[in-house]
């Protein structure tokens, strides 16, 4: 019996040594490239994100006519002397004008260790009803080769569509279904500044709510001031006659 | 059984026996000497054993301490005050200056006793405030109007009043309206301290709040803090605070406004066709449901106006203008005079008004739908005195109208306008009765005598014995207005 067991043992021992294939291994001598375009959010596992998206209908300047995207690039590994130049492929599954987008050239200048990729886009009557999407591939070539598994790969998205706010819901029972128009407006009249108020829970001092950082939770007495300022967006259409897309023969617009 | 386990077993055996030996009480006992300190408070809970210190003055602690053996010899005890975790005197009493920071700091008392080296402790805390955080507050106008806060301190010896001055803030404006205030607790009953809110017509900052800890500024109102840009212009004629709401409320243009926040919210019914205007005196004090109900006297108009928010979570948004309440009529051709929001029972506003030499008093009751259902009058009675009536309110806390007309002050129940003597400043009092405030226990009433230097008298009673405490009299310029916000021990 004792010797049934001493094989059972041996065998599980033995099949520890078996050989990781998938296991990733660094490379001292070469050097790797990847995306690291800062994630917003510090808690979040990934340090970079893998999309970016912008929108000229979010802009505060409502004239914008084009506009850059800096995209860092990241080097692992040893930096070098020289310049180096690194590739990229646009995949295929990328919708856009080759005419409105340009990007600049990809070098990692010397003793960097961080660059950056400028791609600047022109804004184009397209984008208010198709958004521009470039996936972007980091490909090997003589200098690097592609590094850090889950940044490889971007997405970027450029539109110039004023796209419903993941906060309407939050807010609707105030600010009503969605409508562009309302939008629109509210960015004019709840910007960055005009809110004084402190953050609720750190009391990290304001002014931090504006139309793209709304309060998580339509409470008049925890956000008075984001109140206020629905007040005055309720009499703007009160004392303005706005219609959806300026087609009168739809219901004129107007807050709950 | 084998010898092994006899052998355990016997040497348990030999333990147990061991506790049947019986208990001689032949035991060497000697009576320690026992400290106890006396003379300073004594409570179970640390926030019964704080001292209020104002900055700058000086702690005297003299506690007694006495030996269960030594009695009152204190020759072999050691003692040591500690404030701060800092050893500030080797003596039995504590002298302190108390101008090291602001908060509150512990203070340890060590008592050790050579002969047995044992050691009685006693811990406090000194709760180091600025003089001005408690006190009978009062804003006051020069000739010239410039405005001027004076507190008396309720815990300082001294017994005057001093000019406050506000940091950040060099001047605080010509034409003072009100001051008025609201407590903040912490851990218990006497841990507050006042948020105050100034009025001032013609000024950078027209409404201040103050937090009377450091008597720092916390918020100010101006015309930029109002959210609706334009041309807007804040010259306020009317500035409360609600009583137990972080909220202001100002009139401006004759349009009523709520403060909240540092901005300045849209005017109640902005586009009202009928132009309201809101007389003197003519917003009913809300009693913490000014969120949802409101009353004005409109002075345009001559009629009362009832709002409400739709009863909604939508605060201070007033979306209903009622119109058609039955009784409305009742008030026609009277002069109104005060109103209020109150609880009796439940939701309701009370108005006063008079005509000729009579006053009539009236309540508008709610619905169970929280609707305004119907005005009614309360009662009718002779105006008390044929002095100009002064300063009229409605105390929500009692129920209670009070009036002051000349050194006087007379008090009705809401059922009724039967005005009955209150109080009546001493006959040497200069001056006529300009306001007056019921709070903590206190009655302190302001007179202003213009034929003086300092016009300003202030005169504060028990408001419960009615006894005359304090009698300042000509201490400072002509007053506006006042607030009580003092530490009752």
């Amino acid at each position: 019996m004792k010797r049934y067991i001493l094989l059972f043992c041996a065998t599980v021992i033995l099949s520890a040594c078996n050989k990781n294939d998938n296991m990733l291994q660094f490379d001292a001598a070469q050097s790797y490239i990847y995306f690291a375009y800062p994630n917003a959010n510090t808690r979040a596992a990934e340090k970079y994100i893998d999309s970016i998206y912008y929108g000229f209908a979010l802009d505060a300047d409502l004239q914008r006519k084009e506009k850059t995207i800096a995209v860092p690039i990241a080097v692992g590994g040893e930096s070098s002397s020289n310049n180096r130049t690194y590739a990229y492929i646009v995949e295929d599954s990328s919708s856009y004008e080759p005419n409105t987008v340009k990007f600049s050239s990809p070098v990692i200048n010397a003793n960097n260790f961080v660059d950056t990729l400028f791609i600047t886009f022109q804004r184009s009557i397209k984008m208010k009803t198709k958004p521009t999407v470039l996936y972007l591939r980091l490909a090997g070539n003589n200098e690097f080769v592609p590094g850090n598994l889950y940044n490889q790969k971007i997405k970027v998205v450029v539109d110039d569509i004023l796209n419903e706010p993941k906060w309407w819901n939050t807010w609707k029972n105030y600010f009503g279904p969605y409508q562009k128009e309302i939008f629109q407006q509210w960015m004019q009249i709840y910007y960055l500044g005009a809110d004084p108020s402190p953050d609720l829970t750190t009391a990290a001092p304001g002014p931090i709510y504006y139309w793209n950082n709304m309060p998580t939770s339509a409470y008049a007495s925890w956000y008075p001031v984001t109140f206020n300022y629905i007040q005055v967006l309720k009499q703007y259409f009160i004392d303005h006659q706005v219609y959806p897309d300026g087609d009168i023969t739809k219901e004129r617009i107007q807050l709950p | 059984m084998n010898l092994k386990n006899l052998t355990y077993i016997l040497f348990l055996a030999i333990l147990l026996f061991e506790g049947c030996s019986k208990d001689l009480g032949n035991y060497d006992y000697k009576d320690v000497n026992t400290i106890a300190i006396a003379g300073l408070l004594d409570n179970s809970h640390p926030t019964g054993r704080i001292y209020e210190v104002p900055f700058n003055d000086t702690v005297r602690l003299n506690p007694t301490v006495s030996g269960s053996l030594s009695g009152n010899d204190t020759s072999a005890l050691i003692f040591e005050w500690k404030v701060d975790s800092v050893t500030v005197s080797k003596t039995k009493n504590l002298f302190y200056v108390a101008n090291k920071r602001y908060g509150k700091i512990s203070a340890e008392f060590h008592v050790t006793d050579k002969s047995t080296g044992t050691t009685t402790s006693y811990n406090c805390f000194l709760n180091i405030v600025n003089p001005y955080k408690w006190g009978y507050y009062v804003l006051t106008q020069n000739k010239a109007k410039d405005a001027s806060l004076y507190c008396l301190s309720s815990i300082t010896k001294k017994s005057s009043f001093d000019q406050v001055l506000l940091s950040k803030l060099d001047k605080l404006g010509k034409n003072p309206l009100s001051i008025s205030g609201t407590k903040k607790y912490g851990a218990s009953s006497s841990d507050f301290y006042n948020v105050l809110t100034i009025g001032i017509q013609d000024a950078v900052n027209p409404v201040v709040v103050i937090d009377s800890r450091e008597f720092v500024p916390t918020l100010l109102y101006n015309s930029s803090s109002y959210v609706g840009g334009g041309d807007f212009v804040f010259r306020p004629t009317q500035v409360q605070t609600d009583l137990y709401n972080e909220v202001v409320y100002a009139v401006n243009k004759g349009k009523f406004h709520v403060l909240r926040k540092g901005t300045i919210a849209l005017p109640a019914f902005i586009n009202d066709p009928t132009d309201y205007k809101i007389a003197p005196n003519g917003v009913a004090t809300p009693l913490g449901n000014g969120s949802y109900f409101m009353s004005i006297y409109d002075e345009n108009n001559k009629r009362v106006r009832v709002w409400d928010n739709g009863v909604t979570g939508n605060e201070y948004a007033y979306v209903n203008d009622y119109k058609e309440i039955s009784g409305q009529e009742l008030m026609n051709g009277k002069t109104f005079l005060a109103c209020s929001y109150a609880n009796i029972p439940s939701i309701n506003h009370i108005y006063l008004f008079r005509q000729d030499n009579q006053l009539y008093s009236y309540r508008l009751d709610y619905g169970a739908d929280y609707k305004p259902k119907a005005f009614s009058q309360l009662g009718t009675a002779a105006v008390p005195t044929s002095s100009q009536i002064g300063y009229v309110y409605f105390d929500g806390r009692t129920s209670r109208w009070y009036m002051a007309a000349g050194k006087t002050i007379y008090m009705a129940s809401y059922l009724g306008v039967e005005f009955q003597k209150y109080v009546q400043l001493p006959s040497d009092a200069s001056g006529n009765i300009v306001k007056f405030k019921i709070l903590d226990g206190k009655l302190m009433i302001a007179t202003n005598d213009p034929a003086a230097d300092k016009p300003g008298s202030i005169y504060i009673y028990n408001a419960n014995t009615m006894v005359l405490e304090q009698a300042h009299k000509h201490v400072i310029d002509e007053i506006v207005d006042l607030h009580l916000g003092i530490l009752v021990e």
